[in-house]
């Protein structure tokens, strides 16, 4: 450093110095700089490369058939562009399979993120042994499959399970779960919940560990009660654990497949429908062409979209924005 | 001394994995030989374990320079296997397809006719319900596997005895008379009288039921212009839907759908849950298979089988089920390139050589069926004649025969309006159903007219048409 810079203020010299170090390319603004480092790119391309095989190139193969008129031996393909997509939204199973399945996520959704955060509460009261233990059960239904899910449920809920033999052996008439009143929802909600139960738990009581207990104390000492700190302190500072919690959840429920099939088989009367079922079954027995059944597919991911986008909206987080 | 024991432990593991290697054994194949591939559907182990065999046992010919290698697929799979392999260019060359989907194929031109590559005398060995289910368009498009009739009765005869039923109900009225007086007699914390299909599987089980009572007449007019719920077959409908609601109102039947379902229900029959019950003709197979080969029941002598309860009794009460096998039309046409032996032909020619070998020949398909106890019927008249002359020890036989011969030609239209027939039946039972009989058949009418204008079905039957 020569004499006329060492007069010169840190700022300024700091100023100069950066200046002087960065390409001109770069100058203008100094993120960009370390967005075109080589290695980042190369973090990037595992997941870019696995993301762009299995999902962007199917996405846009699938965008392409759903305004065609494909099918496998179809040497003359021609647009159709929205006819394919006109044909499933008059389909009314469609439509009802959408209100099904954003009527038992909206539940599920709301039962979860609430039983969820209670619990969390619970486990940090607990004795580090205790809380490990507890841990460790709540989490291993995640483990499990949904089919796997539905198998053990069935044993609680069929015609012949353990409830309704314990309501015969008690003279009372057998409860039919997966047809009567709102039973079917039940006996779908009930399995999701209890298979979701450990792992959203345990997000839960991420996010609250890593509120700092200064911030309850700061508020102890100003005189805030118990809904004040919940309020004010644990819900905001978990804003972006319930962003993830909730995008999961919704997303999740919105592709529900194996619990319906199994528990209802959509039924009855196509009142557990959801749609991946409803594509699901017009593959089986066809009653749809490849390209309407790919119109269908991506129908269904719009609203998946939407709710997404519209959770980020309400929630506001920049952080999960990032 | 560690080292030692180190070493020891390796050896052990190393002669063990040998073993276990070696225990798979090498087999013998053909030097070169030409590749025809098959997509089979998962059916009852014993239908599968015997088709497997089989090829294997048309494998073991090293010298026609052919092999025919298989894949075993889960039914949720198979389509979806099927169209990935057909995307992918790797399309089997055979696949298996229900007679009610093969319209469907045939639409997508994802099979080839076959007049042109079977053999003349090979086709005129066709049942006449053989050709009649695979001819569309005016050409035959598939080779039968079987025929299931897709509803009969099972019952138990000492349940019968018990409770003093002398004749197999055949009539509406005599079926719930029977199950009012089964009802006395069966154990109601243990047991139901009747297990019926129910869920996805209402639709297609009672096809042949409602074509029955509507005297002979599918739910959609012949050239699939319009419904004919709430019209022809109106009066025919609601004599139906009042008996058969009245089963599950009464009490007779459960609402609820057994673990395995239709597919499975005979399982109820055998182990006592009911005490009679809907199946198809595959059941016999089941109880045969799952039952007494494996020693839970002695003999088939107190199962009992008839056509089930129906209006119109000059006319069938089930539809033919079944399956048949299809030649992919892209890899079909390949020419055999791979061995000398089968110059000149294509993969189509060996592939229909190899399915003839296997539907006819007199030691292959008529063990196959004899395996299953006739559960399932042929398609070919020369082996027809085979299993007649050796089942007449099979009390089963005659009723499945009949139902065979009987029953509805096959619905081949849109699963979707099945669907929308089963659910009148679903809407009648249900808990907090209000709505009567007569709403319910509109309801079902409108919605398959509207299927019809949506789907622009008018005119669109393929069975009807000859090729262009």
């Amino acid at each position: 450093m020569n004499l006329e810079e060492s007069k010169k203020s840190p700022k300024e010299a700091n100023t100069n110095l950066e200046k002087n170090a960065l390409p001109k390319v770069y100058k203008r603004n100094k993120k960009f700089f370390y967005r075109n480092k080589w290695y980042g790119f190369l973090m990037l391309a595992p997941g870019f490369t696995l993301l762009t095989i299995f999902v962007i190139i199917p996405f846009i193969i699938a965008l392409y058939r759903s305004v065609t008129d494909y099918y496998a031996y179809n040497n003359n393909v021609k647009f159709v562009w929205f006819d394919n997509y006109i044909r499933i939204l008059q389909d009314e199973s469609f439509f009802k399979s959408l209100g099904n399945v954003v009527m038992m996520t909206l539940i599920y959704a709301s039962i979860m993120v609430i039983i969820t955060f209670a619990f969390a509460h619970v486990i940090k009261k607990l004795t580090p042994k205790m809380a490990g233990l507890t841990k460790i059960i709540c989490y291993v239904p995640h483990l499990l499959s949904g089919i796997v899910l539905s198998i053990i449920f069935l044993f609680i809920f069929s015609n012949n399970g353990l409830i309704n033999a314990i309501r015969v052996d008690n003279g009372l008439e057998r409860i039919i779960f997966n047809q009567d009143e709102w039973w079917p929802y039940f006996v779908i909600i009930l399995p999701l919940l209890w298979g979701g139960f450990g792992y959203n738990s345990l997000v839960m009581l991420a996010g609250l560990l890593n509120i700092p207990n200064d911030y309850y104390e700061a508020a102890s000492i100003d005189g805030a009660n118990a809904w004040q700190k919940l309020t004010r302190i644990t819900i905001p500072s978990m804003k972006n654990y319930f962003v993830l919690i909730i995008i999961n959840l919704i997303t999740g429920g919105l592709q529900m497949f194996e619990l319906p099939m199994m528990m209802t088989g959509g039924g009855p009367l196509e009142s557990t429908l959801t749609p991946v079922l409803f594509i699901y079954f017009q593959k089986q027995n066809p009653s749809l062409q490849e390209c309407e059944i790919m119109a269908g597919s991506i129908l269904v991911m719009i609203p998946i979209a939407l709710i997404n986008i519209f959770v980020f909206k309400v929630i506001k987080s920049e952080k999960s924005m990032d | 001394m560690k080292k030692i024991r180190l070493i020891l432990t390796s050896l052990i593991l190393f002669a063990a994995i040998f073993c276990l290697v070696g225990c798979g054994g090498e087999e013998v194949k053909e030097a070169n030989a030409e590749i025809i591939t098959i997509y089979l559907r998962d059916f009852e182990d014993w239908s599968n374990d015997y088709f497997m065999d089989a090829i294997d046992k048309y494998n073991e010919n090293l010298n026609d320079g052919v092999e025919v290698q298989y894949e075993l697929l889960d039914d949720s799979a198979y389509t979806y296997k099927t169209d990935s392999a057909r995307e992918a260019g790797n399309a089997p060359d055979i696949y298996m397809v229900s007679f009610t989907n093969l319209w469907q194929e045939v639409i997508n031109e994802s099979i080839t006719p076959l007049d042109d590559i079977l053999d003349p005398d090979f086709l005129t060995d066709y049942t006449d319900t053989a050709v009649e289910a695979t001819t569309l368009y005016g050409q035959i498009y598939a080779v039968p596997y079987c025929f299931e009739p897709s509803m009969l009765l099972f019952y138990s005869k000492s349940m019968f005895e018990k409770a003093g039923i002398t004749k197999e109900p055949q009539t509406y009225a005599e079926m719930l008379d029977a199950c009012a007086k089964l009802a006395n007699v069966i154990d109601k914390k243990q047991q139901t009288v009747l297990g019926t299909p129910l869920g996805i599987t209402m639709g297609w089980a009672n096809v042949g039921q409602f074509w029955n009572a509507a005297g002979g007449e599918f739910p959609i007019s012949e050239d699939w212009s319009e419904s004919l719920v709430n019209t022809k077959n109106k009066a025919g409908y609601t004599e139906f839907l009042n008996y058969y609601a009245k089963l599950y109102t009464e009490g007779y039947a459960s609402r609820s759908d057994t673990a395995g379902g239709y597919n499975e229900i005979i399982n109820e029959l055998c182990e006592g849950r009911v005490a009679m019950t809907f199946a198809g003709s595959y059941a016999v197979g089941q109880i045969y298979q799952d039952y007494i080969e494996k020693g839970y029941l002695d003999d088939e002598s107190d199962i009992g089988c008839c056509l089930a309860p129906r209006l119109n009794l000059d006319l069938g009460s089930t539809a033919n089920g079944g399956w048949s096998f299809v030649l992919d039309a892209g890899t079909t046409s390949k020419m055999a390139t791979a061995n000398e032996k089968v110059a000149g032909k294509t993969h189509a020619d060996l592939a229909a050589e190899f399915l003839r070998w296997y539907v006819t020949d007199s030691e292959v398909a008529t063990g196959w069926f004899e395996l299953g106890r006739c559960c399932k019927q042929t398609g070919f008249k020369s082996i027809q004649a085979l299993l007649d002359a050796s089942q007449t020890n099979n009390p089963f036989y005659e009723v499945i025969k009949e139902a065979a011969n009987t029953a509805a030609p096959l619905n081949r239209y849109p699963y979707s309006i099945t669907q929308s027939c089963s659910d009148m039946i679903s809407t009648l039972i249900s808990k907090t159903n209000k709505k009567s009989v007569a709403e319910v058949i509109k309801t079902c009418h409108d919605d398959i007219s509207k299927q019809i204008t949506v789907n622009k079905l008018a005119g669109k039957n393929p069975s009807s048409k000859k090729a262009e």
